[in-house]
């Protein structure tokens, strides 16, 4: 029944995929359609939820046997091409799907072997059970903080107790797969050559920290699968814009799809609406240096919209509980409002930037951040020293990615005054978003009061540092990093005989 | 060496020294878990140490809240207290495995009024430990668990 269920969905996401005729490769089109699907039952069970009524496995396969029917009425069938992609012999492809796929299987197995007994792993669970049970979001047995954060996990937790199912890890497995099948795909794509492609999909894959949280029932993984996908998207997207290279269609689909994916990203962890600020400030640079002719703003209008509108729908939720909302939670919701006023003001006020207004408003972002910070910091550590501690964390939590962070080396060795414009961008949104996780960081209150612990917990003893919340949070940012290097010419240079 | 090797070569032994802490950081000492534990079933195995990489830090709450869930119906009340057990006691993990049971601990704001009304109910349980909870039990014995210094009655009408 289960597989029936998500078949019905992943096939109706298949088809809204197909239609958008920007991936080329049936591959990565079944990836995307899988997280598609994910979300799609997500928001089914939360309607249904916030509706009061209970999600029950039979109304879930109705309800998904609908949306299969609109799919196949409103959607035409794909025309199904296939890129060609010159025919590189490379015994290398094999090896990477190989190591990819005992990866993944040692994964699954991981994952089904152990129960859910991590912490807050086991609040999710209890969640879930709840969604289900008692069909509310601000069930009385779970602890405020934690009824606050977005509901993605438990939903899907709810979705596969509906079902009978005991394996409830089984999604993060699935995740840490299509992670590395969409990369390798977005990275033939820019490269369009397979042995660059097999290399740096080789490298992430086996990157101890990723595979670790495949088998683990943590909101990261997933998080870090929306965020850095829907960057690789957005990041085709403005690299056709500012190359010119791109029609109207092909701008729309890349700006629907990295909006959802960075909504998504949100939608499992709330304080990615600030890490989502970043490709924001950047779509907004790229628009203002490379205006549209007709001023119809559509991409942009999608993009907003489809980022926002998940979040969005969560905080209209946490308005009808009955509790104090957590400060931190009431910040996140007022730059979802920003956000909304500056979408509506640019879309339909018609509202012109150019590039001196956001370099001004950049500045005016960081002055106003500085502001909160001092204001807000009358918490028992001292702003200075919140901000050390995550400066001195944001610079040395690379440990935990190991070797992989190594990579870094390469960009030493590249001219990057002659970089093309599109990969300073997409540096300077690794640079943004470091930025904002010093930032993010700075603001909360820290573990443990003082760095002299903090330098324990990560060379001492790691295994006190090693899943804290900057640590996990950090992974949304190696996809795009490896994918950074992948793309320098030097890098290309030295591993394609040119 | 040119360009070519040297950067193909970073690449690769970045690749092998991924491989290498994963196998023997995660991989093996969780197939040695695995081998050691198969065939236990999840409520066994959420009472064992864990992984290594993954310490279950909780395994007594759960040996507790197992056995009160074995004897207790979905429909129960479950009253007990929150500290003074000599161990962590997990409250996510009580209600966790006691889920859809309605659980109050002792120190709870609502639990007074709570147990008036629910003591009512022959379907309430109250489990106690060394320092709380016997004098909430009914009179009959407080039938004690295989978890250490865990015991539960029904609750006193």
């Amino acid at each position: 029944m289960l597989l029936i269920d998500f078949g019905l969905v992943w096939f109706a996401a298949y088809r809204w995929v197909g239609i958008l005729k920007i991936i080329p490769l049936k591959w990565e089109r079944l990836a995307l359609a899988f997280l598609f699907a994910l979300a799609v039952k997500s928001v089914i069970l939360f309607f249904l939820v916030r509706l009061g009524v209970q999600p029950t496995a039979s109304i879930q396969l109705g309800l998904s046997a609908l949306v299969l029917g609109l799919a196949l009425f409103f959607f035409p069938k794909p025309s199904g091409e296939e890129v060609i992609i010159p025919d590189q012999k490379t015994g290398l492809a094999w090896v990477t799907w190989f190591v990819v796929g005992v990866l993944f299987v040692f994964s699954i197995i991981n994952a089904w072997f152990f129960p859910i007994t991590e912490s807050d792993a086991v609040w999710y669970h209890i969640r879930g059970m709840s969604f289900l049970h008692e069909v509310r979001f601000d069930s009385d047995w779970v602890v405020p903080q934690l009824k606050q954060y977005p509901p993605f996990i438990p939903l899907l937790f709810a979705y596969l107790i509906a079902f009978d199912a005991g394996f409830l890890k089984i999604f993060f497995p699935l995740m840490y797969l299509f992670l590395n099948i969409i990369f390798y795909s977005r990275v033939l794509s820019l490269a369009g050559n397979k042995k660059m492609a097999c290399l740096f999909t080789m490298v992430l894959a086996t990157t101890p920290y990723f595979w670790w949280h495949g088998a683990l029932p943590f909101l990261d993984l997933t998080t870090a699968v929306f965020y850095s996908i829907g960057t690789l998207y957005w990041y085709f997207w403005v690299k056709n814009k500012v190359e010119g290279a791109i029609e109207k269609s092909e701008e729309n689909s890349y700006a629907a799809i990295s909006g959802v994916l960075l909504g998504l990203a949100a939608w499992t962890r709330i304080e990615f609406l600030l890490y989502d600020l970043v490709p924001v400030f950047l779509t907004l640079y790229v628009f203002s240096r490379y205006p549209e002719k007709n001023e119809n703003f559509k991409s942009l209008k999608l993009f907003f919209s489809c980022l926002l509108l998940l979040p969005s729908l969560w905080f209209l939720t946490l308005l009808t509980f009955d509790m104090t909302l957590w400060s931190q939670m009431k910040m996140v919701g007022g730059v979802c409002v920003f956000l909304w006023i500056l979408a509506l003001s640019l879309t339909l006020a018609k509202w012109k930037i150019s590039e001196s207004d956001i370099k001004r408003a950049f500045i005016l972002a960081v002055t106003g951040y500085i502001l909160v910070l001092f204001l807000s910091g009358a918490g028992p550590v001292p702003v200075w020293k919140k901000f050390t501690i995550s400066f001195y964390r944001t610079s040395v939590v690379h440990i935990f990615y190991l070797s992989t962070a190594f990579l870094g080396i390469f960009v030493f060795f590249e001219k990057l005054k002659s970089l093309s414009e599109q990969k300073k961008i997409l540096g300077c949104f690794l640079i943004l978003f470091l930025c904002t996780h010093l930032a993010i960081f700075s603001y909360a209150t820290p573990k443990w009061p003082t760095f002299s612990e903090f330098v324990y917990a990560t060379f001492i003893q790691p295994g006190n540092s090693v899943n804290l919340s900057d640590t996990r949070g950090m992974m949304s940012f190696y996809p795009i990093f490896i994918f950074f290097i992948s793309s320098l010419p030097f890098v290309r240079r030295g591993v394609i005989n040119e | 060496m040119n360009n070519r090797k040297w950067v193909e070569s970073t690449i690769l032994g970045i690749i092998i020294l991924n491989v290498f802490v994963m196998v023997f950081v995660f991989l093996i000492p969780r197939v040695q878990f695995m081998a050691k534990h198969w065939g236990w079933k999840a409520e066994a195995l959420m009472e064992s140490s864990g992984a290594m990489d993954t310490p279950n830090q909780y395994s007594e709450t759960y040996q507790m809240a197992n056995q009160v869930r074995n004897i207790t119906t979905e429909s129960s009340t479950v009253f007990m207290p929150a500290d003074k057990w000599g161990f962590g006691l997990n409250i996510a993990v009580v209600i966790q495995r006691l889920y859809p049971r309605k659980v109050y601990f002792f120190e709870d704001s609502e639990v007074d009024k709570v147990f008036s009304d629910a003591s009512k109910i022959s379907n309430s349980y109250i489990v106690v430990n060394e320092h709380r909870g016997q004098d909430l039990c009914a009179k009959q014995r407080v039938k004690y668990l295989e978890a250490k210094r865990v015991g539960l009655c029904r609750a006193r009408k």
